[in-house]
């Protein structure tokens, strides 16, 4: 029932973000004709719009702040809101509590990033064109694993500070001044946008705007651990908290 | 037999006033003190006429009904037992009548059960009261008592009297019931201070 | 006194920094018993409550509720099981209709008495699928109520359950203590209301400061506890009333004021000996008690 709670919490947000992610890539499809008609030098192909679009640009900008938003939650929070000493009174550990809701919005990001290739090679077709299922997935793949760290930070955040709006705030900003490190030239191999859109990576190709190379499973696996680790810092800050 | 004292320090453990015992004068104090305490805004006449109607009119309705003061300074139990004891005196609670429950009198007085479960346990002790097991408590009046039935009345309407007549004077309530208590209680010192 | 402790805590402390919320707290609150925790605002009535559960690491100190220990958190959440808890934030998941709640409270919870649980929301007139946002606070109270006793929990904490409650509402959360209480579980609350507690607690434990100043039985406090004024003719004799009992004499003119605890005849009889020309024994009620055991500690 942990979990049925952290689903209930972010619900809102996560179905106002699944309906956003799936109509804007909805909308991208039905009027690409006219939208690819807009870019500078030249009309993109397909496929090479479908990326500008939705997994470099503005869906994939806005899955990152969405899954941010996410992260927002958990018993910091529950004390403003002064539900913290129900909760924390039930013959549950906080491990368990902290548990449930990572798991709850972990699940969120991966379906979050599921959306566009449910989306996009489907109705594809009813425009006369086609996007390959397997770039489909090999990207959201790629979303969840880059959704896992933002999401890992803004959950970290959430546990340290309170108040309503402190978490996301914080969060938010650390995403900012993380983005503007990692443009720098020699820390490029640190970003995650780059990671999650395949820019300047080798396994992308930028003529064809696919996904061409083996996926960089080390930078995943370190992702993935680096993202356990808050996940873990997080339930020993949580453990130690008086509430 | 365990001897029950009104909590009050007392270096005289009677007092002949009209002719009647201490518990039973304690009693009446109680319903005085009550009286006079619950109807403070009300005008002299008010006072004391209309309490005693309501009070009749509350004890022939609903079987018996109970009134505690958790701020006297006096333990609940001791005020629940000496009306009881009143009410068993004056025939009001007769040979029996069934008492009600502890459970539902505690929730109905709003008070902890422990004290109407030690009041009732201290009455049975007295022999005033049976407790059933699980079907509540009995009276068990004895002849004694009844017989007392009559003068206690005759007595109730005394004092009724004697209240209205000092209020007449213009003592106030406080004084009333201080007068009382001091006669009941310290005849002795009540002698040094005058 | 072993068994029959529900709550014992031993030299129980906390410290924010170098404020000191709770110091060398030695609570003991007995079985079947209700007993009432009084203190002013600030006090340290919640922070000793939230490390009984568990909420708050105590800096210093242990303490045990139903025999577990509650610094060990294993063993804090068993013991969690078999202890209800009402909150003095009286804010419920706001997201839930009153029967979502009640599914999710209860799935915690093996010992559930779901018929108990529906009388319970029938009696308190809580309408099943409206939002927890939707009931107004004695509602939500009610639900809170209702939430801890449908699992016959063996100790009931509340803290300041009656704050902010209209007085209709405030009787009926006294009369479902009562209730509780007489169908065997212990209550334990808190509040700063000193006519509630006076009503239907059996004992009182007092807190100020951070520190237990007392801890008496209501029976006794209204048998034995009593302000005795005695006047003089002459200059009143001090030093005069060390009697086992007496808590503090005051000279103020040509009267002592004794407030003893016991043995009030035994200062009456002293009195007379050394001439007094009146004697006045008054009952102390709570407030009183209260009032001069937390001015004395300040």
């Amino acid at each position: 029932m942990l979990c049925y709670k952290a689903w209930r919490e972010s619900q809102t947000r996560f179905v106002l973000s699944a309906l956003t992610i799936a109509g804007l890539c909805v909308l991208f499809v039905l009027f690409q004709n006219e939208a690819r008609t807009g870019f500078d030098g030249g009309p993109p192909t397909y496929v090479g719009y479908i990326w500008r679009i939705v997994y470099k640009g503005y869906v994939r900008e806005l899955y990152v702040l969405l899954v941010l938003l996410l992260g927002v939650g958990g018993l910091v929070r529950e004390r403003a809101y002064g539900t913290a000493g129900f909760t924390l009174a039930l013959p549950v550990s906080r491990w368990r509590l902290v548990a449930a809701r990572a798991v709850i919005g972990l699940s969120q990001a991966a379906i979050l990033s599921l959306l566009p290739a449910l989306v996009i090679p489907v109705l594809s077709p009813f425009v006369q064109e086609s996007y390959p299922w397997t770039q489909a997935i090999q990207f959201s793949l790629l979303w969840t694993v880059g959704g896992t760290l933002v999401f890992a930070m803004a959950f970290l955040a959430s546990v340290i500070f309170g108040g309503e709006y402190s978490a996301p705030v914080v969060a938010f900003v650390v995403l900012l001044v993380y983005s503007a490190i990692a443009d720098m030239p020699m820390l490029d191999r640190f970003d995650i946008h780059d990671m999650m859109s395949g820019t300047g990576t080798p396994y992308f190709r930028l003529d064809a705007s696919l996904i061409t190379g083996p996926l960089p499973w080390m930078a995943i696996a370190v992702i993935l651990l680096v993202s356990c680790c808050m996940f873990v810092l997080a339930g020993r800050i949580t453990q130690a908290q008086d509430f | 037999m365990k001897p029950i004292t009104s909590g009050w320090p007392t270096t005289h453990s009677e007092s002949r006033l009209f002719n009647l015992d201490h518990t039973v004068w304690s009693g009446f104090l109680l319903a005085i003190r009550s009286r006079l305490a619950y109807t403070s805004n009300d005008d002299v006449a008010g006072v004391l006429t209309r309490p005693l109607f309501t009070v009749c009119y509350q004890w022939y309705t609903l079987g018996m009904l109970f009134r505690v003061n958790p701020s006297a300074g006096q333990p609940i139990y001791l005020q629940l037992m000496q009306q009881i004891r009143l009410a068993i005196e004056t025939g009001v609670l007769q040979q029996g009548d069934a008492l009600p429950g502890i459970r539902p009198l505690a929730e109905d007085l709003v008070v902890s059960h422990n004290t109407i479960a030690k009041a009732y346990s201290e009455l049975e002790h007295e022999g005033l009261i049976a407790l059933r097991h699980g079907s509540g408590a009995y009276v068990l009046a004895s002849r004694k008592t009844k017989s007392r039935a009559e003068k206690v009345r005759v007595a109730q309407e005394r004092v009724r009297a004697l209240v209205e007549s000092l209020h007449g004077e213009g003592l106030s309530e406080e004084e009333i019931r201080r007068l009382f208590e001091a006669e009941l209680f310290y005849p002795a010192q009540s002698e040094i201070a005058r | 006194m072993g068994s029959d402790c529900v709550i014992e805590t031993h030299e129980l402390g906390k410290n924010y920094g170098r404020f000191e919320a709770v110091h060398a707290l030695n609570l003991r609150v007995s079985r079947q018993q209700i007993t009432g925790f009084l203190g002013r605002n600030g006090a340290g009535k919640s922070t000793t409550i939230k490390m009984l559960l568990g909420m708050t690491h105590p800096t210093a100190g242990t303490g045990r509720v139903l025999g577990r220990s509650i610094t060990d958190s294993v063993e804090n959440r068993e013991m969690r099981r078999e202890v209800a808890y009402v909150g003095e934030d009286k804010q419920l998941y706001a997201y839930m209709t009153v029967e979502q709640l009640i599914r999710f409270t209860r799935s915690f919870y093996p010992d559930w008495q779901n018929d108990v649980a529906q009388h319970l929301r029938k009696q308190y007139q809580l309408p099943q699928n409206r939002k927890v946002r939707a009931l107004s606070k004695g509602m939500r109270t009610k639900l809170a109520l209702l939430l801890a006793l449908a699992r016959k929990p063996a100790l009931l904490i509340l803290d300041e359950p009656t704050e902010g409650l209209d007085p209709v509402s405030i009787e009926e959360l006294l009369h479902a203590l009562v209730a509780a209480a007489s169908e065997g579980m212990t209550v334990f609350f808190s509040s700063h209301q000193i006519s509630e507690v006076e009503r239907i607690a059996d004992r009182v434990c007092i807190i100020d400061h951070g520190r237990l100043v007392a801890d008496l039985s209501l029976d006794q406090m209204r048998q034995d506890y009593r302000r005795i004024t005695l006047g003089f003719a002459t200059q009143p004799p001090a030093n005069e009333f060390k009697i086992h009992g007496v808590q503090q004499v005051k000279i103020v003119g040509r009267q002592v004021i004794v407030l003893a605890r016991e043995n009030s005849d035994v200062v009456v009889e002293c009195a007379h000996s050394l001439g007094a020309v009146s004697v006045d024994v008054a009952p102390i009620g709570l407030r009183d008690v209260f009032l001069e055991t937390v001015k004395e500690e300040t």
